[in-house]
């Protein structure tokens, strides 16, 4: 058996041999809260699939080898190298495998001939794993920070805007997981196994670490050598570092050749946003840092761009499309399709059209599975309209009265919708206050803006070849000796978290003035001043002295995200069959997958970092339908009544080779084969009785017509009389005629036994019956014979 | 399917395809040609000579008071026949077909669409969807606005009074005095509209739904189009569609790209391998198709375009040497972009600076604007820029160091603006037919000075005929057209040993240009000819197998493949065949295959381990098989008779057929089992 087989091998391949047991020896007893089995209705072609989930994590205290992997390898090797051995077909029900990595299901291995597997695996299971989090989890650092859990409370009322929290916190036991819950800041990283294609979305960045601990583990993947096999393609859905943050560790460090997707603006923009990265987190003296200049470089060269909308090949039978997701310029969702399944990754979106960009859209694809995010799954926020007013009246009020404020932003996103909000707020009031805008990328970051116009919202893209709103009329470029200016004015300085750079400086200088006011738009990191800021710290030292922030503090966001009406109208609008929830916080997910259930009728996961969950996904197998097969059904339920239609079975003979499935006629079969359909026919015979009158063929229709479709019987007979001694049943499946010697003969075929046997015992007694009342005489040997009238 | 062909120009592509009971056009395009009929109007404000030309006087046609009739509306101009009236267009639409039943409306590139707005206006129900990608869209707005535009003004210039032209008498009396030579005007004169407007614009175009490259768009659900890539200009595409074969209606195509059953139909129009600005031409999945619709290749047969292009910058630098100007007159949007980078180039290259290049047209900030912000439908090579965040184009950088001078006006004023082309000065605008635009003005005024040249690159209009009415004129002319599109060359390349398709069908034009080859089915077309296109037979229906059970497929050696036997419901939804697979097992038994032939030694061996003895064996002879040419001798061929218990079971043997006569159900269960064992196949 090839399963035997493979299992041998995978555990020859396998540290641990229990992680590959049969499903009938008990799972060592630990609770199996997390699990969201969808266990109901699974298929079986050949191979019975694996049937259990990652069990692993629950099983081993510390985190799991996640080994298989390198059962994947051997997997792989079955499917693509001949095998010597002949095999026939292998049902081992006994045998279930464990893989919580790459569980790939060959569920239609057609196991005929060495050269007709098919390779179709997986065909109904879909395998999610979820990078997100490993076992050595954030916990340690943070549980005595008390500012960072006020923070966080906070930033769980107001939302975030740059680096949203991911995925759940992780733990091996599952009653941890619930405590931790929503207390990390993730970063997006999903692998998925779906028809035996291992797909990356996102390889994000967690901002928490200043070790490798901030990019995904990828020796869960694979323990040293390059990813490249493992991974067939990493699709990035946005550029902001925690969906691509990591991608250059990935490619250039732990080694990866294969394609990555990203769509156009995304791919131009990212390199700036992991360049600024590069330079923040590199150690001026020693530099190290998590990559090079040359990393990000050789990185990008390996990215594919993809416009919206275009259908892009990554394989045979492997496509993926991105539809726009409105969260930041270029952020996009993507639709994937293997062999049958289909699976909409979602990224960041935001579903209500904003200053320049548009809103999310997609179309009605019915996807199998739908991953979406959930920061704001629980809140239906204000309008922007009125976060917008908010903003305005605060900054219109604090440069009435000579104040300077400062906006810390970041060089993309944001930015320049709270420009273009201010440029066009001022046009109309006609207030005069200088605007700067302090970012060594801006002017470069603007130009982007304006070379992907087909990403902004309709109102730019009809009006840019006028007016291109990217050009700043009142917003100049920043210059150090403007911070020595008396007066009012609006400063956006970039990054957006004060840690370093012109927002710093300008904070450093304006902080003391109570005139002043500063706006952070956005979320701040754990430990950089701008979070310190929002937990209400007021005295800073920098560089010896001690600086007091005087000066008015506000936290607005203008977060991109859909909130919970956004998410569910997608959800609505996609109409999958099943919804994973990701990027949000166990309690905000918890009420949105209820909601889901509830108000969706939608089946819907909400995995922990590092669970894995699967889906099933019952798709039948293509085939290649023979019209006469049709032809000859529509022929034979011509005058059938529709239930009767309905219940028509088909009998079609499946031919496999070449890896395509041909379902065609018996007929056409055996001739295309060359097989010599024998006939198997079964008689019936009663003699003539020469003393008696003939039995007339009218007289058993009636009885038949009695016995076979008389009562509540489901299936009805056909009853044809062909001619004064020929008698037909069902289109031929029987024949009663009557011999010119006046012999009674009823034959049938091999497939009409049972029918061919009840007719006979009916005709039996029939003629019993007649002859006792013509003769008078019994003869019957039935006993069981049934009362013919 | 059918394909009704309405154009008779192969450059003017217009085609209406019928499938599966939709109608699918392809592009429509405004025909120009008889543009050069009409006197060149000036800008408003200028002076304008052609208005006192004699007016065309009918000698013939006398019927009150025996004086010639002037036409006001007709002007002699070297013994030619012009028309004096704003431009009008008439369209390529005919009565032949109703044009309102069109379901869908595809279009390759913005130099193919300048006619929508007239279908949009005159067939009020008319509900078509327009596909189009995002530069076709953008630029044929351009397009259309400029024309728009152009038309408006001469409108206000010109008095109109059409009356000539629903008086089929004058036509005769025309025809009758200008008997030498043909008056063309003449043939679609009382087909002509006065231009379309602006509001008409917008309300076609919002009709139009932008696509990407490769996009898969569902037109209905037995047919899939996606626009690949052409290579001729920004956004240009060819159409590919993919149609279900299988049914006459509607019928869904799965996503699965495996099928069997869908017939690929390739609308080729402008096409290029040469590298452009453009991205480049994409023909990978157009190979083996069964249709290719060939359309718009390049008017010239031979030239190539770098060697036109080399002698244009040597002629440009002669003339410049000169202290002269080069007016160019060109298209608003496509090879102008290449042009300003090439040129500057040359100019660095030759040292001729302070050389001013003029960009006049209403619309050539937009276009510069919209080329720019179109980074995702340029080349590779100015897609890296643009990653790297400089823009794909070097207009912005050639303005800021006035290189290059945008006038966006749709007119020049005799004044001030004109003095500053008396300077050497390279001069790039419109309409390429020189009736209107600012190219009238200039020419007016550059034509005295024969130090100045004016290059023809476009070949949409004969140059010959477009420069007659500006006779007698001292500036040098060159004709150097650059066409990128295809020639007959490499179409035959393309076509032979590349895309090989099934069918390919052109204009007749054409067909003795392209190589025959046996395996390609060539259908050539004129105008209105209505074309029945070559069934394509698809041998499957693609359905769906829902199994439910486990199936065991039977290997057979001999063949290479697996069989097995499939008892189901067929079920067919939407034209969706699906087939369920009957998770019952007794089922299945009932509807045993038997194949092969009955081992008799082992039937008997079987028969006597169910306990069955005392069998009278019998050779039988042939008389079943008669007919069959098998070796009579060959024991096992022949048939055999089995009797058992005297007569309660009488099995026959043949070669194809066993009967098995018996009255007792329990025994007849025993022989059976005993057959099927081990001995008939069965599937």
């Amino acid at each position: 058996y090839v399963l035997r087989r493979f299992v041998r091998e995978a555990q020859k391949y396998s540290p641990k041999p229990d992680e590959i047991r049969p499903s009938s020896q008990p799972i060592p007893s630990r609770p199996f809260t997390s699990i969201q089995s969808h266990e109901k209705g699974r298929r079986r072609l050949f191979v019975d699939s694996p049937k259990q989930l990652s069990v692993s994590e629950q099983s081993n205290q510390h985190h799991p080898p996640i080994t298989p992997r390198k059962a994947s390898g051997v997997i792989k090797q079955l499917f693509s190298s001949p095998s010597s051995s002949l095999k026939r077909s292998l049902p081992s029900p006994n045998h279930n495998i464990e893989m919580v990595w790459f569980e790939i299901l060959p569920s239609l291995v057609l196991t005929a001939g060495p050269l007709l597997l098919v390779a179709a695996p997986a065909m109904y299971i879909s395998n999610y794993f979820f990078l997100n989090g490993k076992a050595r989890g954030p916990k340690n650092i943070m549980k005595d920070d008390r500012d960072y859990y006020m923070y966080l409370r906070d930033r769980r009322i107001t939302g975030n805007e740059y680096y949203p929290r991911g995925v759940e916190a992780i733990d091996e036991r599952p009653t941890l997981v619930k405590l931790r819950a929503g207390q990390d800041v993730g970063r997006s990283c999903i692998l998925i196994t779906m028809g035996g294609k291992n797909i990356m979305l996102d390889c994000g960045l967690h901002m928490g670490f200043q070790d490798d601990r901030r990019f995904p583990d990828f020796t869960v993947i694979c323990k040293d050598g390059p990813l490249t096999p493992y991974i067939h393609c990493v699709i990035v859905s946005h550029f902001h570092l925690d969906h691509c943050g990591a991608l250059p560790y990935m490619t250039e460090v732990a080694g990866y050749n294969g394609p990555i997707y990203m769509t156009y603006p995304t791919k131009a923009v990212c390199p700036l946003l992991l360049e600024d990265f590069r330079k923040v987190t590199t150690d001026k003296t020693t530099q190290q840092g998590p990559y090079t200049a040359e990393d990000i470089k050789n990185c990008m060269k390996k990215v594919i761009p993809v416009s919206l909308g275009q259908t892009v090949k990554v394989d045979t039978d492997f496509e993926i499309k991105a539809y726009y997701a409105g969260h930041v310029l270029g952020a996009a969702m993507f639709h994937i399709r293997v062999g049958q399944q289909t699976l909409v990754y979602t990224g960041d979106f935001n579903t209500t059209a904003d200053r320049h960009l548009g809103s999310a859209h997609i179309d009605r694809c019915r996807p199998d599975v739908l991953i979406t995010e959930s920061t704001y799954g629980s809140t239906v926020r204000d309008s922007r309209r009125a976060r917008e007013r908010d903003f305005m009246s605060k900054v219109v009020d604090c440069v009435r009265h000579g104040g300077k404020v400062l906006v810390p932003v970041f060089a993309v996103g944001r930015a320049q919708e709270l420009c273009i909000l201010l440029e066009t707020y001022l046009e109309r009031m006609n207030l005069n206050v200088p605007i700067y805008f302090a970012s060594g990328l801006s002017e470069k970051v603007n130009t982007y803006y304006s070379l992907f116009v087909s990403w902004t919202n309709e109102k730019i893209q009809s009006t840019f070849h006028q007016k291109n709103i990217f050009d700043f009329k009142h917003i100049k470029p920043w210059d150090r000796s403007y911070a020595e200016q008396p007066g009012a004015m609006i400063v956006f300085a970039s990054p957006g978290m004060l840690h370093a750079g012109y927002s710093l400086h300008l904070f450093k200088k304006w902080a003391p003035d109570e005139k002043n006011m500063i706006i952070i738009p956005g979320y701040c990191v754990a430990n950089t001043v701008g979070s310190k800021l929002l937990l209400g710290q007021r005295r800073f030292m920098f560089d010896g002295k001690e600086i007091e922030a005087k000066m008015q503090v506000h936290y607005m966001s203008f977060s991109a995200h859909a909130d919970a009406k956004g998410i569910t109208n997608l959800i609505r609008q996609c109409q999958p069959r099943n919804v994973v929830l990701v990027h949000g916080e166990d309690l905000v997910m918890d009420f949105l997958r209820g909601r889901v259930i509830d108000e969706l009728k939608t089946p819907c996961f909400k995995p922990a970092n590092g669970e894995t969950i699967v889906i099933e996904t019952p798709h039948g197998v293509p085939v290649d339908i023979e019209p006469g097969l049709v032809q000859q059904l529509k022929e034979e339920t011509a005058d059938v009544s529709r239930p009767a239609k309905r219940a028509k079975s088909m009998q079609g003979t499946l031919i496999i080779k070449d890896g395509r499935l041909r379902l065609v006629r018996p007929s056409t079969a055996m001739s295309e084969l060359g097989l010599v359909h024998h006939l198997v026919q079964f008689h019936s015979r009663f003699p003539s009785l020469t003393n008696v009158r003939p039995i007339q063929l009218v007289a058993l229709v009636q009885l038949l017509e009695q016995e076979l479709n008389g009562g509540n019987n489901e299936s009805k007979h056909r009853i044809t009389l062909i001619s004064d001694n020929l008698l037909h049943i069902d289109n031929k499946q029987l024949r009663i005629s009557i011999e010119p010697n006046g012999d009674i003969d009823i034959a049938w075929t091999l497939n009409n036994e049972s029918l061919g046997q009840r007719v006979s015992s009916y005709i039996k007694s029939f003629i019993d019956q007649h002859m006792a009342t013509t003769n008078t005489t019994t003869i019957s040997d039935s006993a069981a014979s049934p009362d013919p009238m | 399917m059918r394909l009704y062909c309405l154009s008779d120009d192969p450059n003017l592509p217009c085609f209406i395809l019928t499938v599966n009971g939709r109608s699918i056009l392809f592009d429509f395009p405004l025909p120009m040609d008889h543009l050069l009929d009409y006197l060149p109007v000036p800008s408003p404000g200028c002076f304008n000579r052609f208005s006192s030309l004699p007016k065309y006087t009918l000698l013939s046609h006398n019927k009150e008071n025996n004086l010639p009739q002037q036409i006001d509306e007709l002007r002699i101009l070297h013994n030619q026949v012009y028309v004096s009236s704003p431009i009008e267009f008439y369209t390529l639409d005919s009565s032949q077909y109703d044009f309102s039943l069109i379901d869908i409306i595809l279009i390759s590139n913005y130099e193919t669409l300048l006619g929508l707005p007239y279908l949009f206006k005159k067939y009020e129900h008319l509900n078509a969807q327009i596909y189009l990608t995002e530069p076709t869209y953008r630029f044929g707005q351009q397009l259309m606005y400029e024309l728009v535009n152009y038309v408006e003004q001469q409108s206000k210039m010109i008095q109109v009074n059409n009356q000539w032209r629903s008086d089929l008498e004058i036509f005769d009396a025309i025809e009758e005095q200008q008997n030498e030579k043909k008056v063309k005007l003449l043939a679609y004169a009382q087909k002509l509209m006065p231009c379309y407007s602006i509001e008409d614009v917008d309300k076609c175009l919002s009709r139009a739904t932008v696509v990407h490259f490769n996009e898969q768009i569902d037109l209905y659900s037995s047919t899939r189009a996606s626009a690949i890539s052409s290579g001729y200009c920004l956004g240009g595409c060819n159409w590919q569609l993919d149609i279900n074969v299988n049914h006459n209606q509607t019928s869904k195509i799965e996503g699965s790209s495996s099928q069997t059953n869908l017939a690929r139909f390739i609308y080729m129009s402008s096409s290029t391998t040469l590298e452009t600005h453009s991205s480049k031409f994409m023909y990978d999945s157009f190979l083996n198709c069964d249709y290719l619709l060939l359309s718009n290749l390049s008017r010239l047969s031979s030239v190539d375009p770098s060697v036109n292009a080399s002698e244009l910058t040597s002629k440009i630098e002669t003339i410049l040497n000169d202290h002269g100007s080069v007016l160019l007159p060109c298209s608003s949007t496509g090879l102008i972009y290449d042009m300003f980078e090439f040129l500057t180039k040359f100019f660095e290259q030759i040292n001729l600076l302070s050389i001013h290049m003029y960009f006049i047209s209403p619309i050539s900030n937009a276009n510069l604007s919209i080329s720019n912000a179109m980074s995702e439908w340029v080349s590779e090579q100015r897609q890296t820029a643009s990653f790297s965040g400089t823009p794909p184009f070097k207009h912005n950088e050639l303005i800021k160091t006035k290189c290059l001078i945008t006038i966006p006006s749709d007119r020049l004023d005799d004044t001030e603006n004109l003095n500053s082309f008396e300077q050497r000065c390279v001069i790039f605008t419109g309409h390429t037919s020189l009736r209107f635009g600012p190219v009238v003005q200039l020419i007016e005024k550059l034509k005295s000075s024969s130090s100045n040249g004016i290059i023809f690159v476009d070949n949409q209009f004969s140059y010959i005929e477009a420069m007659k009415p500006f006779q007698p004129m001292n500036m040098k002319c060159f004709y150097l057209p650059i066409d990128t599109r295809l020639n007959f060359s490499q179409a035959n390349i393309l076509l032979n040993d590349k895309i090989r398709p099934k069918s390919v069908i052109l204009h007749e034009r054409y067909a003795n240009e392209i190589n025959k080859n046996d395996k390609m089915n060539l259908l050539t077309y004129r105008k209105y000819d209505n074309l029945k296109l070559p069934k394509v037979n698809r041998s499957f229906i693609n359905g769906q197998l829902n199994i439910k059970g486990e199936m065991k497929p039977k290997y057979i050696p001999s063949a290479n493949l697996a069989i097995a036997s499939v008892h189901g419901h067929l079920d067919m939804c939407d034209y969706v065949y699906e087939i369920n697979e009957l998770n019952d097992e007794n089922g299945k038994e009932k509807n045993l295959i038997t194949y092969g032939k009955i081992d008799i030694d082992k039937f008997l061996i079987n028969l006597s381990k169910s306990g069955l003895f005392g069998l009278e064996v019998k050779q039988l002879p042939d008389y079943d098989d008669l007919d069959d040419d098998v070796d009579g001798n060959d024991q096992s061929n022949r048939s055999v008779e089995i009797k058992y218990n005297h007569g309660a079971a009488k099995i026959l043997l043949r070669l194809k057929q066993t009967d098995i006569e018996c009255n007792d159900p329990v025994l007849m269960t025993k022989i059976r089992d005993a057959l099927l064992m081990d001995n008939i196949g069965t599937l």
